[in-house]
């Protein structure tokens, strides 16, 4: 979650693009001060105070400037409500053209209106919905992995089974089937204040400080063998910590997705040579269980203890 | 059968909060329904809080609210049907009523609004509700639901865990309210989570949106739809800023932040207004309801942020916002002084 701490940080706040909406907000302001009957304006003061409290980008800078250490999150806009205030402006103008009969005036700002939301925005229903499976709001390779997993661990007669993977797809996981145990939750390696954070032994934040550098996506030329061999290693070295399953996604193809020059494309596919997933774990004496799009699933022992099957 | 638990669970969400609001005596039917969802609210987190201090297990807590549900609910009949008689005897309000509701301008008011809010709850089925968040709260229902308990548990990896005895730690109340629906109608928790819950709460932030349209455009219900529309629209685009309130009833309806800054808030704030810049307006009979509903609103945030997932923010928040009005009071009192000078 975004926060400030410093006055860098506020500078940041203000300048990002998806922060449009405070400067939605002062206009609405302005707006409803110069159109709105005198009787009302007390109301709308309350708007105007809270801008000046929690929104007004100097009244930020100087609370953080005096106050080092204070954290202001994004909820914060919450107490300001910001789209009861824009609605308003917006009705108080087009009320005001049709009392006066301006009606052709009226449409073409509320069109105007429109335009200047959607514009600010993204319709919420055009976001990646062909990936989501939309019943249970999880991506279709996701959920095809939980599957092959599932079907697995019955015809291994495993009741609950304790897995490895990409932070998304254990973080879901529970979502799928409550029997998969992924063997650390997402607040390893969330900060966030809304989630109530575990203790986790050492061992387990080492796992996840392995699974990251795997992970990330800073360079094509960082040897992915060599990561997946860590990887392996990793659970070898932690094997009190139970694991019956692992999963890993083809990452240099991820980071491949991602990029938009062609050219920058075939220079990396030249020059890195994928890992073989399958060969590097088998070779290892892991099962190879099955495939869901980018994802590789592998079991591991038959006792649940990492990696104790080579 | 699925169907027709879908179609009672509508019922119970659409019908129970409308006659736990009857308790609330001279308000509208729209903050009738506002109050009685506050009251459903309150009724569930004291069965959680008495839950966790009885050890129970979820199944046997889902009982002992169905019990409490019932028993609220024949309460509030009777309540009602007496108020009814009252009302009869006296004869007058009815007719009032009945002339407000049938308006040819009323009708199209309604008729607009309600377009307005299929418009945008359409978007609950076709759009995706998003999962990578920062938040557990789907995992803490399926943990409740799968292990029939209550707490103690680690609901991102399944693991027991040791909790404090303490009442902050052991309450989970809104996953509670999800896991009792899912239990009490016997339908998938994924479905009441992104289907069936957007849209109630969604239906509930336009009522209380609704109010302030009626408090700023009392006299026009062209504005009043107007002013709806508005909101839709600012709701349906809304995808722009994260934490924004439109993005959050768009893809976390289910969440407690959600019902914090998109019901609980708004209508905090609305009641703060009608309280401190409208106090001519309320007549003395109908303040009773004000502070009532304003009194559980404030208790449900007070005393459990957990209602709304988070403990500090319900509470800094609701501070600020009281500490807001407070200042204008204080200013506009300051302000009058001196002009009567």
């Amino acid at each position: 979650m975004a926060e400030i701490r410093d006055t860098t940080d506020v500078i940041g706040y203000f300048m990002k693009l998806e922060e449009k909406y405070w400067g939605l907000f002062f206009i609405s302001l302005l707006v409803l001060f110069f159109f709105l009957d005198w009787k009302k304006r007390k109301i709308i003061s309350y708007g105007i105070v809270s801008y000046a409290f929690f929104l007004f980008p100097l009244t930020i800078y100087a609370m953080v400037k005096f106050f080092p250490g204070l954290i202001l999150y994004y909820p914060i806009r919450w107490i300001c409500q910001m789209l009861l205030f824009i609605c308003l402006a917006i009705t108080t103008i087009i009320v005001s053209l049709i009392e006066k009969g301006q009606k052709k005036e009226a449409i073409v700002l509320f069109g105007a209106f429109i335009c200047l939301i959607f514009l600010s925005g993204v319709p919420v229903f055009l976001a990646d919905n062909d990936v989501i499976n939309h019943e249970s709001g999880l991506e279709q390779d996701f959920i095809k992995g939980y599957h092959i997993m599932t079907e697995d661990m019955n015809k291994n007669n495993l009741e609950q089974a304790y897995i490895w993977g990409p932070k998304e797809w254990m973080s879901q996981s529970r979502i799928y089937n409550t029997n998969l145990r992924p063997i650390y939750g997402k607040d390893i390696w969330d900060d966030s204040p809304l989630l109530v954070k575990s203790q986790y032994e050492e061992e387990r934040e080492k796992l996840y400080q392995f699974y990251s550098y795997y992970e990330a996506e800073d360079s094509p030329v960082v040897n992915k063998e060599e990561q997946l061999n860590a990887l392996i290693g990793a659970l070898l070295i932690y094997s009190d910590i139970p694991c019956d399953y692992i999963a890993v996604f083809k990452s240099n193809q991820y980071w491949l997705e991602k990029q938009e020059d062609e050219k920058d494309k075939e220079e990396v596919i030249e020059t890195v040579k994928e890992p073989d997933v399958i060969d590097v774990f088998t070779r290892n004496g892991y099962e190879f269980v099955g495939e869901a799009g980018n994802l590789f699933i592998f079991r591991c022992g038959q006792d649940g203890k990492a990696g104790d099957t080579k | 059968m699925e169907g027709l638990n879908i179609i009672l669970l509508i019922g119970v969400l659409i019908f129970i909060p409308y006659l736990l609001g009857t308790f609330f005596i001279g308000q509208t039917k729209s903050r009738q329904y506002i109050n009685g969802v506050l009251l459903l609210f309150g009724l569930f987190l004291v069965n959680s809080i008495w839950a966790v201090k009885a050890n129970m297990t979820l199944a046997e807590m889902s009982n002992n609210f169905n019990t409490i549900l019932i028993i609220a609910v024949v309460f509030a009949v009777i309540f009602q049907i007496i108020f009814i008689l009252y009302q009869v005897r006296k004869n007058k309000e009815k007719k009032k009523m009945s002339k407000r509701l049938f308006d040819k301008d009323s009708i199209m008011e309604y008729a607009g609004i309600a377009a307005a809010f299929l418009f945008v709850a359409i978007t609950f089925f076709i759009y995706r509700p998003l999962l990578e968040s920062r938040f557990m709260l789907p995992e803490t229902v399926v943990t409740m639901l799968e292990t029939n308990s209550l707490s103690g548990f680690n609901p991102l990896t399944g693991e027991l865990m040791e909790v404090s005895g303490s009442l902050k730690d052991n309450l989970y109340s809104l996953p509670g309210f999800y896991a009792w629906m899912s239990i009490a109608f016997k339908l998938d928790i994924l479905k009441i989570l992104f289907q069936i819950v957007p849209v109630w709460i969604l239906f509930i932030s336009f009522l209380v949106f609704y109010q302030f349209s009626q408090l700023f455009f009392k006299e026009s219900s062209k504005a009043r739809m107007i002013f709806m529309w508005a909101y839709a629209l600012v709701l349906l685009f809304g995808d722009m800023a994260y934490m924004n309130e439109a993005y959050q009833m768009l893809h976390y309806a289910y969440e407690g932040t959600t019902i914090l800054a998109c019901i609980l808030l708004p209508y905090c704030l609305y009641l703060l207004f009608q309280m401190f810049f409208c106090e001519n307006n309320i007549e003395p009979k109908k303040m009773t309801g004000f502070i009532l509903s304003f009194v559980i609103e404030l208790l449900i945030i007070l005393t459990a942020g957990v209602m709304v997932t988070v403990w500090d923010f319900g509470i800094g928040l609701l501070a600020a916002m009281i500490g807001i009005i407070v200042i204008i009071r204080l200013a506009v009192l300051g302000w009058e002084k001196i002009w009567q000078r």
